[in-house]
């Protein structure tokens, strides 16, 4: 007995002292600040993190369809409310879910979107056990920042400062048509969305419900990454969580989407012609169905007043090349 | 799900010991069993038909060949002396009809499921060679995960019982179990029924020397595997992707990255098995030894996949080289040519079909077929002027010509195997061909110093932590070589400084792992063969 207590007691020591180390090593390898010289990866969407408290209405995830299709400027422009995309390339659900949870520690927006494609990004039990570790411990996250530590990681606290003023959209006025001849042909075929990561979007959902937070699934036009098994795909996920589940592919001609102009590479992502399109048909479906307040007038969103010199240039351009 | 991941290390291996450490004794041979065909549905799904078809048939198999064994001893016993030369002629054609049939079932399944493809897609080049009108379709299969390692495991097990170095097992469940054990079902080691058959079947109790012994153990595989082997492959990736692109110098470099690289990570992953093993009181045979220390090429295969090399040894080379026909040419050749070319020669055909049989074990690839036969010429011409060799370092026979001697052996041997290495990894036959003339035509030096490296994926901090953990490496390879145990010298401390010892090795692998945003996951290269 006495072996078996002394062997379950080291144990526990052993393992206490590790979490320990863990959690020191954690805050010494967190960036200080969320810009790229502290060690900040992901700068654009972990813009959100140095946005003023509670200051977001509504969180865009996603993957590069999310970055590119949706302009947080142009929804503050038209309809006056705050956003964010807060999404990455090649976004898997599990990052999703990382950016949501901390996402939240800074912000309570009324209403979380997530863009559909990143349903259909790989995703492994390895990297969700590794996301899932780096939100407790972000030494697993930040490890590699060994390269790069100062003596301010050992010795300053965790205080963001920097904000994205395209809040997360990745702007480009690059144009390459898409060949759109086979995008949308109605199939009865589903793609099915894998088992985790139906597992991360039942979590997602959630963790709004668990807010009151509205959750919207929203699929952005894209030919290269978009058709209809996936669509059906998503239809299925949705009716069974139930989800509301806008698919914009479905209306690219009320959109007014030009596979011709609105593109920048051949389909496959938005430009800023696409992207505000798609901004002010979303804006208007957010405005219609959920609660979000006009804050334009509002003194304290003065920041958000200040529009960035690339968003107005190019959203000059954008009105006089098409002035919709 | 491999080894070095996650899932397997914080999941599946604690679960698998918790579960074991509190069941009964009684039961803990049908629960291991559980646990083992749990391990290989996780990783190979319904393809565990393939390990418990060959698990139930090579036992059957078996024990068809322990009971003709008896019948023949029991009839030898009362036969006169005459009829028992006839008698004993008839059961050993019935023994070596039932292991030829036992052997030809199994290879069979791996022949078809690996090399079915490969087969009929050479096959087409030559008869399309010949303007013939046939195009035979090319198959393709799903191949379960380690059908190399656990059918040359039957194969062994069926072999030993016809040369009656172990009798049938006639307990189903044990037997199963020395078949589908889970920490060595994907990579090996190859065992032998003798080697873990008992110690699986007593199913001991976890003690605490097992638990730090193992931990330790996969710690250290982890350290391999992670901060170098995965770090390494950034620019082995890079240049062999896209080596049209390099300077033969850095073709040569990323030559012995992947040597090193396949050594740490399969080494790794090795010792995370063994570890493994260790935790349940499993003692599995080891499949390195120090083998960038070796003078030779034949000495390197005895340092390196050692239980590959000498299931090769057993059960290919020594039937070959005493085969019945081998003995008439081989006297011809003593007769005229003298001794040492007669066992040259029956070594040289037995050596030439092992390592015709190792290359195409690692793959159905004509690349892999070449590397095999490379180590093939490289041994054989090693044989041929051993003689000479031998009287060389006779006569320069000094301290200090011995130490320059090993040195110049040692680093010799290195490079030959890094060459095979470099085909071993290229994309193809030809790729590597390409590849090797890029090194003797286009090398020049200056890339490896005007900052070039730095090119291709590793920075600088990148280069100076693969080097101190190749030095820890280098540094344990040595006590081990001087037969020091580094975890009994650990266990010898006190518990402050054995704890502190693991935290540092803990924190040095999640720190410096070459793992998370900003690197392509590894899958583990030997787990394909």
């Amino acid at each position: 007995m006495n072996y078996y207590f002394s062997l379950i007691f080291k144990t526990i020591s052993f393992l206490l002292i590790l979490l320990l180390l863990l959690s020191v090593g954690s805050h010494l390898f967190h960036p200080k600040d969320n810009r790229m010289e502290s060690g900040m990866e992901e700068l654009a969407a972990n813009g959100i993190l140095g946005e003023k408290k509670d200051s977001i209405d509504v969180l865009f995830l996603g993957d590069s369809e999310a970055v590119s299709s949706i302009s947080p400027m142009e929804l503050w422009n038209k309809y006056g409310f705050t956003s964010y995309v807060c999404a990455t390339s090649g976004q898997s659900l599990y990052t999703t879910y990382r950016f949501l949870v901390r996402a939240f520690q800074n912000q309570s927006p009324s209403v979380v979107v997530l863009e559909t494609d990143a349903l259909f990004q790989g995703i492994s039990f390895q990297s969700c056990l590794l996301s899932e570790a780096s939100i407790y411990l972000p030494i697993f996250q930040y490890h590699d920042r060994w390269k790069s530590l100062t003596l301010k990681d050992f010795t300053a606290s965790i205080t963001y400062t920097w904000t994205d003023d395209w809040k997360g959209y990745n702007s480009s006025t690059d144009i390459k048509a898409a060949d759109a001849a086979g995008y949308m042909i109605p199939s009865d075929h589903i793609q099915e969305i894998e088992p985790l990561t139906a597992l991360y979007l039942r979590r997602i959902k959630k963790f709004c419900q668990s807010r009151s937070v509205s959750f919207l699934l929203v699929s952005t036009p894209s030919t290269k990454n978009w058709n209809y098994p996936r669509h059906n795909g998503v239809v299925q996920v949705a009716a069974k969580e139930n989800l509301p589940f806008l698919d914009l592919n479905l209306i690219t001609d009320t959109l007014a989407i030009d596979w011709n102009t609105d593109t920048r590479d051949e389909g496959d992502h938005l430009n800023n012609f696409g992207a505000k399109k798609v901004s002010l048909y979303l804006g208007e479906y957010l405005k219609k169905q959920y609660v979000l307040e006009d804050r334009r007038n509002d003194s304290a969103y003065q920041s958000w007043k200040l529009a960035p010199n690339g968003f107005i240039a190019g959203y000059q351009t954008m009105c006089v090349l098409f002035p919709y | 799900m491999s080894y070095c991941t996650s899932p397997y290390l914080f999941l599946f291996l604690p679960a698998a010991l918790l579960l074991y450490h509190i069941a009964p004794q009684r039961i803990r041979p049908i629960l291991l069993l559980v646990i083992n065909y749990c391990f290989f549905w996780i990783v190979s799904g319904s393809l565990l038909t393939y390990l418990l078809f060959s698990t139930l048939s090579v036992y059957g198999i078996g024990l068809c060949l322990s009971s003709v064994q008896k019948k023949q001893e029991l009839i030898l016993k009362v036969c006169n002396k005459e009829e028992k030369h006839h008698r004993k002629m008839i059961y050993k054609k019935q023994q070596r009809m039932i292991l030829f049939l036992g052997i030809l079932l199994h290879a069979g399944i791996l022949l078809v499921l690996k090399y079915g493809a490969f087969f009929c897609f050479n096959l087409n080049v030559f008869l399309n060679f010949f303007h013939a009108p046939i195009d035979i379709p090319v198959p393709s299969f799903l191949l379960p995960v380690g059908i190399s390692f656990y059918t040359l495991q039957a194969i062994s097990y069926l072999a030993d019982i016809y040369r009656k170095k172990i009798s049938a097992d006639t307990n189903l469940l044990r037997f199963a179990l020395y078949m589908s054990f889970f920490p060595q079902i994907m990579e090996g080691p190859i065992c032998r029924y003798t080697e873990t058959s008992s110690q699986l079947w007593n199913c001991k109790r976890i003690t605490y020397q097992n638990l730090t012994f193992g931990i330790q153990r996969i710690l250290f595989g982890m350290l391999k595997k992670v901060v170098i082997a995965d770090r390494l492959n950034i620019v082995i990736k890079t240049v062999f992707d896209d080596y049209s692109q390099y300077n033969g110098s850095i073709i040569a470099l990323a030559a012995m990255f992947y040597t090193c690289q396949l050594y740490m990570e399969f080494s790794g992953t090795m010792d995370v098995v063994i570890g493994s093993g260790e935790l349940f009181g499993i003692k599995l045979p080891e499949n390195f030894r120090q083998p960038f220390f070796s003078k030779s090429i034949s000495e390197f295969w005895t340092r390196w996949h050692i239980t590959l090399g000498s299931w090769f040894r057993d059960y290919i080379f020594y039937p070959l080289s005493m085969a019945k026909f081998m003995k008439h040419p081989t006297a011809l050749i003593r007769k005229y040519l003298g001794n040492n070319y007669g066992i040259i020669f029956s070594a040289s055909i037995a050596l030439f079909c092992v390592w015709f049989c190792n290359g195409l074990w690692h793959g159905a690839e004509w690349k892999y077929v070449f590397f095999g036969l490379y180590h093939f010429v490289l041994i054989f011409l090693g044989n041929l002027i051993k003689p000479l060799s031998l009287r060389i370092t006779e006569k320069i026979h000094s301290p200090l010509s011995s130490i320059a001697m090993t040195i110049f052996t040692t680093i010799r041997t290195t490079l030959l195997v890094c060459i095979g290495e470099l085909f071993f990894r290229a994309s193809s036959l030809t790729d590597g061909l390409l590849m090797f003339k890029k090194i003797i035509t286009d090398a020049s030096f200056s890339p490896l110093f005007d900052g070039s490296l730095l090119g291709l994926g590793m920075d600088r901090n990148d280069f100076g932590i693969t080097a101190i953990s190749l030095m820890i490496v280098l540094s344990v390879s040595l006590l081990k070589e001087r037969h020091l145990s580094v975890r009994t010298i650990l266990a010898d401390q006190r518990l402050p400084v054995r704890w502190a010892v693991y935290y540092a090795l803990i924190l040095y692998i999640i720190l410096f792992g070459a793992y998370g945003d900003g690197y392509i996951p590894v899958d583990p290269i030997y787990a394909d063969f």
